[in-house]
């Protein structure tokens, strides 16, 4: 009886097994998508997605074919696009590792919304990737254009952003999450970070653009996308990028200049800064207090300043502060007078201090918001001078 | 279903008679019985002599050539009857018929171990098993005389568990030298040792060593009793045994370990486990066991505390690696590509590139080869071994790679899973694992990672519901008991190892109470 | 019919903490944050103070006839016939939980690991082991639990430490934006879904080793799982924030997806995957094993082990039943589900408790 139930059981677990592999996908039957883009065409959607061709990547083989290739179908849906592209691609398109989504500036101005439904629903994506806009010029060519260092170009433009945010901060890296919890929040509106191509474009599909030196085409980011809502109103330029992540906190290190007090320029390394906004309401009247603490290098000296002399540093830290200080304060009054959207979030450190006001305020915040007062309050601290101490400038007698 | 009940008594029944049968007074008649018996069988020595000058006695001895050492038997048998007897003065002690087999055994033969029988079937056993047999005319008992000295491997270093740190001997095929082994090391009064002869035809002796005052009553007699039950023609090896005896046949896991080291049998016993030795095996067994000690090495306890523990850790990892290395790559690579970094998946994807099979396929042959592949080394001298396994490993593993049969990348997971199963110190686990890898390969090719899970939990309730004699196997972890954890996934230092485990040796806990060493005072002055 | 069988109180202890984790941990973040939004946290503390008195009541009723389970002391107490019919009503309530919770599973993992799987397979081999694992018995289902533990706690360690890092403390507040109700409506779910449900245990009570220890080793559980349930909701609104965590479907697991370490520690979501098909095995095992018992023991049948096949055939049947998709399932689970836990975990613990009260009262008057 017993063994009879026991082979019983196994029979059924047999035949659970045999009828098995539904969900099986071998590594070989995937097309890898890296990088998607999307374009509006009429009314319907344009989606190109940018796939590895695996053996051309990895390895030492290959080169004769370009690493990548790009499948593109145009549907009422994105998912309908996408599905679409069976018709060409040999393999079903494989979303998760998409490192890259590229609007298109014209889609952006129309409204990112319901391109991102399909995105966050997807069981198979997921929410590492950036998004960005490209700037005055469709999606598509953004993944168009073959790179050198890194041959797969999604993940080129992925860790590009990524250390350019690092590393000089104009940029900002936006992932799903993020956009999303912005497109929700009443008190503030998502940015994007812009990408365009600069150089020959119809070279830059061709292996040709990566066989000289330099590349005749290159993708390049720059500027920040202000969007009301999810539409898109209007760009930052890189110093105004530079200013937002100031605010919103998101300074890993980057590099700022000040003028001598006698002519020249001395460069300044920031390695660490932390940003404080506060805000405090008067006669209930909201006022933004931002306090940004910096700590930076000297990173390079073109005047002449005896860096040996503690004065000197207190007064080079001074001029860091009120220039900091200034291009923060100029970018508040821009988005303030042009766009009259908060992107800062403002409204969320309202939110968080004072509730009860907030739920007055937040029917109109962005006609608060034009009116603010903000006081911004920079300062540096220059703890090292680098390799050596002054400027052997300094000693050349001319 | 495999049992013939109606087979297995024809041919028991008809045994107790011979070993009742009395001797008969005839000398002759005697020596008849026992050539009828064995045959004539042509290692059987019998001579017959005639003991004293006087009165002379008839008398035979019987031995089997090759078991028997022969040079004993003429110095301490046939010398001290034939010559020694002759030169005494021996009429006073044999006048009276009625002690003459007290005389012989008190005055003259000169071998230590002498008992009287007086059946056949302790006769023709004791004959067997290389004793010298004395007859004499007009008695209807005779002695059987030890002088067991057969060729005999010697003692020399284990083959199959090697130690870096530690004593390099093993146990034999010899049940004396064996026993002599571990009293070597236990010379204690209450290591006790208690021999049953099992095996109707091959008779073989079979003995429980037990250190008394620390095992559990309990389980010593539970093995009396699974002993007892036993009841088959022969026992060739101590795996025989481990099969009748142990808690339950439906089970990939041993429930029984057992080991060729007399140190770890010491180790063993001191814990308060019951070693089970058998003639003509070096294997001994030993009950109860956890499945934990399956995963500590006798070297464990010689090596430093923190060596032990990292080696103890790495042989878990590798049993992880070894049980689930092809199943979770199988699972990653054809169920969740999501959960691989992208730069990892397009190099996998680069490399199944024109691969024709599926990925479980693929991981399927490679492991059934390699299977065969050790499985063939294992069998061949040991010369001809290397060899096979350089051809199996280098040449058939990148030819395949080469002509595109199999990625690359399996034939790194197979062989890392190869490597990893040779850690276990225990074969028999290893072989456990081995198994259990295809069915969660199989598992994992149509559930993926969810299959895995689910054949883990499966793995685990079943060890959780397996009892070795009555201990948990999944103890000291379930049930947990923290006193035992120091022994357990760490080796704590030897200091701190103060009791033994509650579950084996129940009434004896304390084992040490050493302290730690004192940190000498420093006296430089520095 | 005596199973005859005694688990110690540590491993009841981890029985208890396993059950409270139980399916919460994925789901619970999701629900309570629903209403409470960021103050979801404030909502696990309530739940976990009121499931500490809860559990101090189920130990009240549980001592009024320490030998006996909940199926034979409600008999005991209500009579013959009406306590058949409420015994019947709390299996029924058992089997649906298992239902309801196989239904989980099958959910989960057709919609975020295989999604082309027929959910049924999944539960097909769920309710496998399940079985299995009961028909092997209590001692076994307590030492799996054993062993299981420290890897859940391992996981769940690993987890917030990795994700401490993108903690932003910022979106805890403000504290109480809209009042002090949204807040007692969020923890309305965090009473019923971990700690309500725990009434089961007064099923297993006879079969503990030490029952003057029940009590302690049950708030100690409840405490334990608790904490972990509260880590857990903080953390999802620490890294995700209120709306996301609101949105998810399964909040923890997006948060396992969040965890990324240089740039090769990362996608580790099968950690979540595997932690969370732990506990709620143990919590279905666990609930099927008191089903199979209860009814046995209301049927005088001689042991449960044969009730299990059907009972599991039935329950594979029952799994797509319930509910006509993840929809209607959630609507249920977040909306009705709570006041049904809420009648078996509180309102018939306190029933037994009075009527056995005023019968003694009325049996002592009238001697």
């Amino acid at each position: 009886m017993k063994r009879k139930g026991l082979l019983l059981c196994i029979f059924i677990i047999l035949l659970i097994f045999v009828t098995g592999c539904w969900n099986r996908r071998e590594l070989n039957d995937l097309a890898i998508a890296v990088g998607i883009a999307i374009d509006k065409s009429g009314n319907q959607y344009k989606v190109s997605a940018q796939v590895v061709e695996p053996g051309e990547v990895s390895g030492k083989k290959g080169g004769s074919v370009a690493p990548v290739t790009l499948y593109q179908a145009t549907g009422d849906t994105i998912l309908e696009a996408l599905r679409q592209m069976t018709t060409i691609s040999p393999r079903k398109i494989y979303l998760a590792h998409i490192r890259i989504l590229v609007l298109s500036e014209s889609l952006a101005r129309e409204g990112i919304r319901d391109s991102l439904d399909l995105m966050s629903r997807e069981p198979e994506t997921r929410n590492d990737y950036f998004i960005v806009v490209a700037k005055q010029a469709t999606a598509e060519d953004m993944l168009k254009i073959l790179t050198n260092l890194e041959k797969v170009p999604s993940i080129r433009l992925f860790s590009t952003l990524e250390t350019s945010a690092k590393q000089w901060a104009p940029t900002t890296t936006v992932n799903l999450d993020k956009l999303i919890s912005e497109l929700v929040s009443e008190g503030r509106h998502p940015v994007l970070t812009g990408l365009n191509v600069i150089g020959d474009k119809k070279i830059g599909e061709s292996k040709k653009n990566v066989e000289t030196v330099p590349s005749p085409a290159d993708m390049q980011y720059s500027g920040l996308a202000v969007f009301r809502k999810d539409k898109l109103i209007g760009w930052l330029s890189d110093e105004e990028g530079k200013a937002y992540n100031y605010i919103d906190n998101n300074i890993k290190s980057t590099v700022g200049h000040v003028n001598c007090p006698d002519g020249g320029k001395l460069s300044l390394k920031v390695i660490r800064s932390n940003t404080k906004v506060k805000g405090s309401l008067r006669d209930e009247h909201p006022r933004i207090t931002i306090e940004v603490q910096s700590e930076a290098n000297v990173g390079e000296v073109q005047c002449h300043l005896d860096l040996t002399k503690t004065e000197t540093i207190a007064e080079v830290e001074k001029l860091a502060d009120r220039k900091t200080e200034e291009f923060i304060e100029k970018t508040i009054k821009k988005v303030q007078q042009e766009y009259k959207i908060d992107i800062f979030g403002f409204g969320e450190v309202i939110r968080r201090s004072y509730p009860k006001a907030w739920k007055k305020l937040k029917k109109n915040w962005d006609q608060t918001f034009v009116n603010i007062p903000v006081n911004v309050k920079v300062t540096h601290k220059i703890p090292y001078l680098g390799k050596i101490s002054n400027s052997f400038l300094e000693d050349m007698k001319e | 279903m495999f049992k013939n009940p109606s087979l297995g008594n024809s041919d028991s029944s008809k045994e107790p008679e011979q070993t009742k049968v009395p001797l008969t007074i005839n000398l002759q008649e005697n020596l008849q019985h026992i050539n009828n018996s064995l045959g004539n069988s042509s290692d059987i020595v019998i001579r017959e002599i005639q003991i004293g000058s006087e009165r002379q006695i008839k008398a035979a001895i019987i031995f089997t050539d090759g078991l028997a050492d022969s040079k004993s038997i003429q110095n301490f048998i046939m010398e001290s009857l034939m010559l020694n007897i002759a030169n005494a003065d021996p009429n006073h002690l044999i006048t009276s018929q009625e002690d003459i087999f007290q005389v012989l055994k008190d005055h003259f033969l000169t071998a230590g171990d002498i008992k009287d029988v007086t059946e056949w079937g302790p006769l023709l056993t004791s004959l067997l098993s290389g004793d010298a047999i004395l007859l004499l005319e007009g008695y209807s008992k005779g002695f059987s005389i030890g002088m067991r000295g057969w060729k005999d491997r010697g003692v020399t270093e284990t083959t199959t568990e090697t130690v870096i740190r530690g004593p390099k001997e093993g146990f034999t095929e010899s049940l004396r030298t064996n026993t002599a082994l571990i009293r070597r090391k236990i010379k204690d009064p209450n290591l006790w040792l208690e021999t049953k002869e099992i095996g109707r035809v091959t008779k073989t002796d079979v003995a429980i060593m037990y250190i008394k005052g620390i095992v559990s009553d309990d389980i010593v007699k539970e093995v009396h009793a699974r002993l007892d039950r036993i009841n088959i023609d022969g026992i060739l090896e101590s795996g025989y045994i481990e099969e009748l005896i142990h808690d339950e046949t439906y089970t990939p896991f041993p429930t029984i370990y057992h080991t060729e080291r007399p140190d770890i049998i010491a180790a063993d016993l001191l814990e308060g486990k019951v070693a089970i030795l058998v003639d003509g095996t070096p294997m001994v067994l030993v009950v109860p066991i956890v499945l934990i000690s399956f995963f500590q090495a006798a070297e464990d306890y010689y090596q430093r505390a923190d060596i032990s523990t990292l080696i103890r850790i790495l042989r878990f990892i590798s049993v992880f690696i070894s049980l689930l290395g092809p199943a979770l790559y199988i699972a990653i690579t054809t169920f969740h590509q999501e959960m691989l970094p992208t730069q990892l998946l397009i190099n996998l994807a680069a490399q199944r590139e024109g691969v024709p099979f599926p990925a479980f396929i693929e991981a399927l042959m490679m492991e059934v080869s390699f299977e065969i592949l050790r499985e063939a080394s294992l069998r061949l001298p040991k010369a001809i071994a290397q060899s096979i396994s350089i051809v199996g490993t280098l040449v058939i593993g990148s030819a395949a790679v080469e002509a595109g049969f199999i990625s690359a990348a399996m034939v790194i997971v197979v062989a890392i899973t190869a490597i990893s199963s040779f850690v276990l110190p225990a074969y028999n686990m290893a072989m456990t694992i081995r198994m259990l890898r295809f069915l969660m390969m199989g598992l994992a090719a149509s559930f993926g990672l969810y299959g895995i899970i689910i054949g883990v939990i499966a793995i685990v309730l079943h060890l959780c519901s397996l009892r070795s004699f009555g201990v948990p196997y999944m103890s000291p972890l379930a049930p947990f008991i923290l006193e035992d954890q120091k022994d357990t996934l760490f080796r704590m230092p030897r200091w701190a190892m103060f009791s033994r485990p509650r579950m084996i040796s129940k009434n004896n806990i304390i084992r040490e109470q050493s302290t730690p060493p004192e940190k000498p005072q420093d006296n430089t002055g520095g | 019919m005596p199973e005859n069988v005694k688990i110690s109180i540590r491993q009841f202890t981890v029985l208890v903490m396993l059950i409270t984790i139980g399916d919460s941990i994925l789901v619970l973040p999701s629900i309570a944050a629903f209403e409470a939004k960021q103050d979801v946290w404030i909502s696990g503390l309530i739940g976990l103070a009121v499931g500490l008195l809860a559990v101090y009541i189920f130990s009240m009723v549980g001592k009024l006839y320490p030998h006996l389970t909940l199926v034979q002391s409600i008999q005991e107490i209500f009579g013959k016939w009406f306590g058949t019919f409420v015994s019947l009503m709390f299996l029924f309530y058992t089997f649906l939980s298992v239902v309801a919770h196989t239904r989980e599973t099958g959910d989960f993992v057709t919609s975020v690991m295989m999604q082309e799987t027929p959910t049924q397979a999944i539960q097909i081999l769920f309710v496998c082991i399940v079985i299995m694992a009961v028909r092997l018995g209590l001692e076994v289902i307590a030492r799996t639990g054993e062993i299981f533990l420290p890897w859940i706690i391992f996981f769940f360690l690993i987890l917030v430490i990795l994700l401490s890092p993108q903690a932003e403390f910022e979106k805890l507040q403000p504290i109480l934006e809209n009042g002090i109700k949204p807040v007692l409506h969020g923890s309305l779910s965090c009473i019923a879904f971990p700690f309500m449900e725990l009434v089961v245990f007064l099923m297993i009570f006879p079969y503990v080793n030490q029952p003057q220890q029940i009590r302690k080793g049950f708030l100690q559980g409840v405490l334990l799982g608790g904490i972990v349930l509260i880590i857990i909701i903080t953390v999802s609104i620490l890294v995700l924030g209120p709306d996301h965590t609101a949105r998810s479907m399964y909040p923890t697991y997006s948060l396992a997806r969040r965890v990324t370490v240089g740039r090769f520690f990362e996608r580790v979501e099968a950690m979540l995957a595997l932690m969370w098909t732990l506990t709620i095995f143990m919590k279905v095992t666990l609930y099927f094993y008191i089903f199979n018992l209860g009814l046995a023991q209301l049927l005088k049948l001689k042991g449960y082990r044969m009730l299990t096949l059907p009972v599991g055939l039935l329950l594979i049947v029952l799994t797509p039943v319930i509910s006509p998709s993840i929809t209607y399932f959630n609507k249920v689970i977040s909306k009705y589900w709570p006041y049904f836990d809420l009648t078996y975990g509180l309102l018939l613990p306190l029933l037994l408790l009075a009527v056995y009260f005023v019968r003694t009262k009325f049996k002592r008057s009238t001697n």
